[in-house]
């Protein structure tokens, strides 16, 4: 009689299902024979949350406006996947975000800094032709290339090849020689660096990005004093970033490569010094607006670059439209919190842990997503870069790659886990910090006055430090107390 | 109404009979472990315990209404048969849930959490059925058992 009675209650409670858990079981169905949600199911799913009468349990869907947030209807159904053991990855989610910037493609304007100090870069074939060739033919062939326009640069653009198509592209890495250089013409006795980056910078729009390929080295000229120059040409540069930072967004990619140098290199005084075989630095400056550079990096074709790149900095200005994405875990912890609030990045009825072994501490974790970022994993992995408002939290960074709790926190790209002995109501705030990477300093030389016989020197670049000193400036002294990314979490006993 | 029944089964915070996650749970936190949006067990637990004590109360006061059933310890006897039908629909369910992996895997839920669950479960419906059993506002319609409480005849 019982049994019956429990069989009763059970099919009563069954059929008395949540909306939410009639929308899981829909979502559930949906994939579980081909692992895959279409446009159509994904369109059905979306219905279901507009004509749902639980406006609250489904506000988890939808932005502060109350309009359904695709990325959160995204990260839900991976999550309710994952948790329901069906084992499917996020492109087989159909998502109307990815749908529409898959379409969008732009032109690229490419600049090779022709002054007498590259020839050498280009004497017979060198790393550097192989690098810059296989660069372009991978970018001439992405989806988000539309055209590729070849051109030279100096006090003006000598030479240009528009809607280079791959035969172009291979003619003009054929053609980079030191005659060729100098048939193009243009003032190759001087290299005004600030004035190669106006006509680069100047070029660029909404439909176009640029690449600057240059060794980056001051000429101040033999009447000059080296250092002055140079840092006249850094505040130079910081304010003609500065003007455009202000008019628009941009962001930049430098690559820093070696290559084979044999030819004359030009000192600060502009004495012709002949090296032969020597590595030597160059640059590849990738610069366009955040999409467009996003794009290219997500591409993964700087890494494919023939003979790889030494250092990569990546400098973008703090988002202020998109806000961080990150969850606080409920567990693991110490100590105790509510689950109510977490949700919006709070933690109610805080209580340090009374266990003998962890007593008085405070520990909680917080997954991470940082992909939409441009900068690297690298970055998130450095607690140097963080700065929080308590400096009695301790920080511990765990990457999520390869990491056995990816599938569970999917969709996140790192774990923190933040302690504290001293546990107070506070709003604390977790900053990203970016700094002047330091191999700048290393690259960078005060003099090449000895570069003959001083390998050191033969193997930097004269100033480099002040011009990445003068982008540096601009991207994030501007913004001074600013991060590239920040969340709060708002913690209370 | 989830923290009303809340308040209840967790006895206003004097009496835990379960852990805090079991608590999180039971208020519908939801499998993705995003917020409180999965199954409110509290509110249909809480429903369904007084429902079936009306049913028992009505049962004996009403549908049998019997003299044959009208001593105080046919009044236990059909307390007995309520608690342990409230206990044990408490338990299974929950127990099933968590048991079947359907809920945030942040948690950790155990059986000793059902059956905690399920023995607050049937404490309240026995509370229930003594308030409504021991004031004369609804028994007065008994014809047999009007005068029928836990403590007489």
């Amino acid at each position: 009689m019982k049994k019956i009675y429990i069989l009763l209650i059970a099919l009563c409670i069954s059929s008395c299902t949540s909306e939410i858990e009639s929308f899981n079981t829909l979502a559930v169905q949906m994939v579980r024979e081909d692992r895959v949600l279409d446009q159509q199911e994904y369109e059905k799913l979306i219905q279901y949350i507009q004509k749902s009468s639980d406006t609250e349990v489904f506000r988890v869907f939808k932005t502060d406006k109350a309009s359904i947030d695709p990325e959160q209807v995204h990260n839900y159904l991976i999550n309710l996947f994952k948790a329901k053991q069906l084992m499917i990855s996020s492109e087989n989610l159909w998502n109307p975000e990815t749908y529409l910037t898959a379409n969008t493609s732009f032109n690229i304007n490419v600049f090779l800094e022709n002054s007498a100090s590259m020839d050498g870069y280009v004497s017979g074939v060198t790393q550097f032709e192989s690098d810059i060739y296989s660069l372009l033919g991978n970018i001439k062939t992405a989806d988000f290339c539309d055209t590729l326009n070849l051109g030279y640069v100096n006090n003006g653009i000598p030479y240009r090849k528009r809607n280079a198509n791959l035969n172009d592209i291979q003619e003009f890495i054929e053609k980079l020689e030191p005659d060729n250089f100098k048939k193009r013409g243009g003032e190759r006795g001087v290299s005004d660096i600030k004035q190669v980056l106006d006509i680069v910078l100047n070029q660029l729009d909404q439909h176009h990005a640029a690449i600057l390929i240059s060794d980056f080295v001051f000429s101040p000229g033999r009447d000059k004093d080296a250092r002055e120059y140079m840092i006249h040409q850094s505040i130079g540069i910081k304010n003609s970033m500065t003007e455009l930072l202000e008019k628009s967004d941009v962001s930049m990619v430098v690559l820093q490569m070696n290559s084979t140098f044999s030819g004359m290199y030009y000192t600060h005084t502009n004495t012709p010094v002949k090296l032969t075989g020597i590595k030597r630095p160059y640059y590849i400056w990738i610069i366009g607006s955040s999409p467009q550079i996003k794009k290219i990096i997500d591409s993964h074709y700087l890494e494919q670059i023939k003979g790889g790149y030494q250092h990569e900095w990546i400098l973008n200005r703090p988002r202020e439209d998109q806000k961080l994405n990150f969850k606080i875990q409920y567990a693991p912890r110490i100590g105790y919190f509510s689950a109510h609030g977490i949700k919006e990045g709070h933690l109610l009825e805080a209580a340090s842990s009374r266990e003998d072994r962890t007593k008085d501490l405070f520990k909680f974790h917080v997954a991470v997503d940082f992909s939409k970022s441009m900068q690297p994993t690298a970055f998130f992995n450095n607690p140097a870069h963080y700065k929080l408002s308590d400096p009695d939290y301790t920080l511990v960074i765990e990457p999520l790659e390869n990491s056995s709790k990816q599938i569970k926190l999917s969709g996140y790209t790192h774990l923190l886990g933040l302690q504290t002995s001293h546990l107070r109501d506070e709003v604390l705030t977790i900053n990203l910090i970016p700094e002047l990477p330091a191999w700048i300093e290393e690259v960078s030389a005060e003099t090449d006055r000895d570069i003959l016989k001083d390998v050191a020197q033969q193997q930097r670049t004269l100033g480099f430090k002040y011009l990445a000193e003068g982008i540096y400036d601009a991207y994030y002294k501007h913004t001074e107390g600013r991060s590239l990314e920040q969340f709060e979490i708002t913690i209370k006993q | 109404m989830n923290n009303f029944f809340a308040n209840l089964y967790e006895w206003f915070g004097f009496m835990p009979l379960y852990s805090s996650d079991m608590k999180d749970h039971l208020k519908g936190w939801d499998i993705t472990c995003t917020d409180f949006i999965g199954t409110p067990w509290y509110v249909y637990i809480g429903s369904l315990m007084i429902i079936t004590t009306g049913f028992v109360y009505a049962l004996q006061y009403h549908i049998m209404d019997s003299p044959r059933f009208c001593e105080k310890k046919h009044w236990w006897l059909f307390a007995l048969i309520l608690t342990s039908f409230n206990f044990l629909m408490a338990m299974i369910l929950t127990y099933h849930s968590i048991h079947s992996g359907n809920h945030c895997y942040q948690l950790r839920l155990g059986l000793s959490d059902s059956i905690g669950f399920g023995i607050s479960n049937a404490l309240w419906s026995l509370l229930l059925l003594m308030l409504i059993s021991s004031f004369p506002l609804f028994r007065r319609w008994s014809t047999n058992c009007s005068y029928t409480t836990f403590w007489k005849p």
